[in-house]
């Protein structure tokens, strides 16, 4: 490390500058500003949640912060209206209203028949528009059947490598998982399947991403629906299921 | 490793699941009951309630069976649910369309 220019001081060359407060961009920063966000919140007497630590919540209220994005979520108007002027009081913010998008995802809610949905048809169509996939051909399942994927299908001779190497890969299926994460649960197994090789992809791998993408294309309107009349009770439920026979790589 | 073994430990991951969940849910002030997981494998709910020594079984990994700690103390529930009711069989391999179709409809993935 040098002194910065201008900040030199002569015969003591050998030193460094010593910071006294955070600056942005560096690493230690997003750990700071937690710091502080959690300080403050800890002072306005709201509770950090166990199991989620970025959710604070007070009888009934519930903070939930995105790293500069706050949704806030009550039942009682009052209760928002409160935590936003403290909020306000104490760090530089811009009000947005009621959450229409958070992290690029589209929420619309229909209050009367207790509806709330979650999309992402934009991130959806973004996505395809990077990859030229605009203008691909339907299919109606994420991936058919017949690709069978295994490791045996990876590339062994360096030209093939060579050519794989031109494609955008991993970049591809990040972008599918972004939107598996947030919306689309139904591509899970086909985004594990084709991330199983990450590493060195074959063509015919990468045939099945385009497949993958021809599903999005007829699909991206689709999204996470939460009906108030479909939750029958307050109990989470859950279901499992595993295939190992059909694992060709096992 | 044998089928029953793969869907004992999907079991276990799915309770292991359902406890964080069950906290988080409980402190958003929905206040939870006993959690049931649904799994379609009969030999693998068997394996969860039967706390008894088996050569057949005798291989499998000692951490899986902490799920039947949870089951005896009566925290979670496991039970059957058949295979095409069971929206997570849409995340273990390439489905029928309308098959898929119908999990879809089980996890709530509409169009608007």
């Amino acid at each position: 490390m040098k002194q910065p220019e201008g900040f030199i001081v002569p015969g003591k060359e050998h030193l460094v500058c010593r910071l006294k407060k955070s600056l942005c961009g560096l690493k230690q920063a997003p750990r700071q500003w937690y710091k502080r966000f959690y300080s403050f919140m800890i002072r306005q007497s709201y509770c950090r949640s166990q199991y989620d630590e970025c959710i604070y919540f007070q009888n009934g209220s519930f903070i939930y912060l995105l790293l500069d994005d706050m949704p806030i979520a009550s039942r009682d108007k009052s209760l928002i209206h409160k935590l936003k002027t403290q909020l306000s009081n104490e760090f530089d913010m811009k009000e947005l209203r009621a959450t229409k998008k958070i992290l690029g995802m589209e929420i619309s809610r229909d209050r009367q028949v207790g509806k709330l949905f979650l999309s992402q048809q934009k991130y959806i169509e973004r996505v395809l528009d990077r990859f030229n996939m605009n203008n691909c051909k339907l299919v109606s399942t994420p991936l058919a059947a017949h690709l069978k994927l295994s490791s045996k299908l990876c590339p062994d001779t360096k030209e093939e490598m060579k050519h794989m190497s031109h494609v955008p890969y991993a970049s591809a299926v990040g972008s599918l998982m972004y939107a598996m994460v947030c919306t689309r649960p139904d591509l899970a197994y086909f985004v594990s399947m084709v991330s199983r090789y990450m590493h060195n992809p074959g063509k015919s791998h990468w045939s099945a991403v385009k497949w993958i993408f021809r599903y999005l294309k007829g699909t991206s309107g689709i999204g996470l629906v939460f009906d108030r009349k479909m939750a029958t009770t307050n109990d989470v439920a859950g279901y499992v299921d595993s295939d190992y026979g059909g694992d060709l790589d096992r | 490793m044998s089928t029953t073994e793969a869907e004992y430990i999907s079991t276990t991951e799915g309770v292991k699941k359902a406890i964080w969940l069950r906290g988080l849910v409980n402190e958003l002030g929905l206040t939870q009951g006993v959690l049931t997981v649904f799994c379609d494998s009969q030999s693998a709910i068997h394996l969860t309630k039967n706390n008894r020594y088996h050569d057949k079984t005798k291989h499998i990994d000692v951490k899986c069976h902490f799920i039947r700690d949870i089951v005896v103390a009566g925290e979670i529930v496991v039970e059957k649910i058949h295979t095409s009711e069971n929206p997570a069989n849409m995340l273990t391999k390439p489905l029928p369309n309308t098959k898929f179709q119908h999990c879809l409809d089980l996890v709530g993935l509409y169009s608007t």
